[in-house]
């Protein structure tokens, strides 16, 4: 277990060095900033064109929505960057089979990455809704957060995220010449299906159920309760707090615990067909 | 230019034009994702427009937003850091070794890459139409047609600007790349129009020839598209005409001062920077 633990530091300070020695760490945060705070402001002037009466930040829709892109950052990074460090290490850099014959678990050296990705998006989330009160003016502040929903839902919400960034991670070890589009395209296929930015019942009704048995739509719904914003979604309105975070933990625990034996059985696939450390698409 | 290095530049284009389409075209579920995947955002914004009210106008603007979409991705993957990805694959050297001049081989990845985009373009506005029933109609398809060729030339005269840095920096580059897309994706009003932006940030949004284009090919193809504008589309192929032409004499001049800085600086070969 300690040495396990070690590989786990080692994996997320060479993570961080990977994803920032490029610049300065404050240079670094703001860049990792850049892409959620665009598009916020795309959503704001997207709001701003759709209902022209008021200001965006004054409607509930739109502090639901601001709130929704906001947290969904988190998948996003942590997914698309864990892709990417697959690829990078195994096709760019071709070190991957030197990390893999080292003398800890492969996964715990994929959640190393995973974690210090995931402190990142964190850095992100909090300057997005820092610019979000600042400049867009909608209200959120520390007198509107219910805490305890808040660090629940955020607990719950980056373990379903690693259970899915460690699950595509595993897909991507398998997976040869469509690793980049795995790597962009779940991000998008998430944005839809979630109710990040706008409430499920909008889904085509074949894709409800998916959104309804996806942990991060719970998520989403969490982080905008703990903001005190109520309704947004009709449908997920109707579950009290306690069972929100009820059905929210059952179905965190299903995907982490899916994403780990997934994860698993691909690096088995993986070692046994040779594909480890094969170079498909540079 | 003589004789010979003209019919040398125009097989260097033929050349890297081929190699993109061919290419592009040997893993043909590339195609499909290609396509499905700006699909997938597209109608996230449709449906964000639809639970919020708005005329359905918009879902058209969303629709013909995420048609531009694989021109702006052409020009950052494609062209933009098409040399970090030779670079590190040891390929640049052997380019700038040989007798063509690189902007023939960008002009030649610019052919390719609009090969490419369009064929992912017709095939999201094909989806748009049939899925989202998006009406699409055109009383100027002369001026379309101006406006759409002067944005793709603006676009990639853009790109290969932005190439040029890769004789000087590497993953630093990448970042950049990467950092130009959503902030590109909002200047330009990819999924709204930009009439909602005050004049500094209209003036900044402009300087983005997809801004204008996009701008222009919505109030051409959109019924009651002109609300959207925030000017005349033949004024907007005359600022576009202007950008080609700068941006493009800016690019050559800009690629023969980073590659004699590269050469200098030892860091056009540099691999893993």
């Amino acid at each position: 277990m300690r040495q396990n633990l070690r590989a786990f530091a080692a994996s997320m300070r060479i993570g961080w060095e990977i994803e920032s020695n490029w610049t300065k760490v404050p240079l670094y945060l703001l860049y990792a900033a850049v892409r959620p705070l665009a598009l916020c402001l795309l959503l704001y002037y997207l709001f701003k064109a759709a209902v022209s009466v008021g200001a965006p930040g004054d409607d509930p829709r739109f502090v639901a929505i601001f709130l929704g892109n906001a947290f969904f950052t988190v998948f996003v990074s942590m997914t698309s960057g864990l892709s990417w460090s697959i690829i990078s290490d195994r096709e760019h850099y071709q070190l991957i089979r030197y990390v893999y014959i080292a003398p800890a678990p492969f996964i715990w050296i994929i959640i190393g990455r995973a974690i210090t990705l995931l402190l990142v998006a964190l850095s992100s989330v909090a300057l997005v809704l820092l610019i979000g009160k600042l400049l867009l003016a909608i209200p959120i502040g520390p007198a509107q957060i219910d805490w305890f929903m808040l660090l629940s839902g955020q607990v719950m919400g980056l373990i379903a995220t690693c259970g899915l960034g460690i699950f595509f991670a595993g897909l991507l070890l398998v997976t040869a010449r469509h690793s980049l589009l795995l790597a962009e395209g779940v991000g998008g296929t998430f944005l839809l299906l979630c109710g990040v930015l706008y409430p499920t019942t909008y889904l085509p009704a074949a894709l409800q159920p998916l959104a309804w048995l996806n942990p991060l739509t719970y998520w989403i719904e969490a982080s905008r309760r703990a903001f005190g914003v109520f309704g947004f979604d009709s449908r997920l309105a109707a579950l009290p707090d306690w069972m929100l975070l009820l059905v929210f933990g059952l179905l965190t625990l299903m995907t982490f615990v899916g994403g780990w034996k997934a994860f698993m059985r691909f690096e088995m696939y993986a070692k046994r067909h040779g594909k480890i450390d094969q170079t498909t698409n540079y | 230019m003589n004789t010979n290095s003209l019919l040398l530049s125009l097989r260097a284009i033929r050349a890297r034009a081929y190699v993109r389409v061919v290419g592009a075209n040997r893993e043909l579920s590339w195609l499909i994702s290609e396509a499905v995947l700006p699909v997938i955002a597209l109608a996230a914004y449709i449906f964000i427009y639809r639970s919020l009210g708005a005329p359905a106008k918009y879902e058209g603007l969303v629709v013909i937003g995420g048609a531009m979409i694989p021109f702006w991705i052409g020009v950052l993957w494609s062209m933009a850091s098409q040399f970090y990805w030779e670079k590190e694959m040891g390929n640049l050297d052997l380019f700038m070794a040989s007798p063509m001049h690189p902007v023939a081989l960008l002009l030649g990845m610019a052919i390719g890459a609009v090969i490419m985009s369009t064929v992912r373009t017709a095939m999201v506005l094909l989806i748009g139409v049939v899925i989202f029933k998006v009406q699409l109609a055109t009383t100027q398809p002369a001026l379309l047609i101006i406006i759409f060729l002067l944005t793709m030339t603006a676009l990639f005269s853009l790109g290969m600007a932005m190439s040029s840095v890769y004789f000087m920096v590497g993953r630093v580059g990448i970042k950049l790349n990467q950092v130009a897309m959503e902030p590109v994706f909002f200047l330009s009003g990819l999924f709204f129009p930009v009439n909602k932006f005050g004049k500094v940030l209209l003036t900044l949004a402009a300087l983005i020839p997809l801004t204008l284009g996009l701008d222009g090919v919505r109030q051409l193809t959109l019924p009651g598209g002109a609300s959207l504008g925030v000017l005349p589309p033949a004024t907007e192929a005359m600022i576009l005409a202007v950008m080609t032409v700068v941006f493009t004499v800016f690019a050559v001049w800009l690629m023969g001062v980073m590659e004699e800085k590269g050469k200098r600086a030892g860091t056009m070969t540099l691999r893993w920077q």
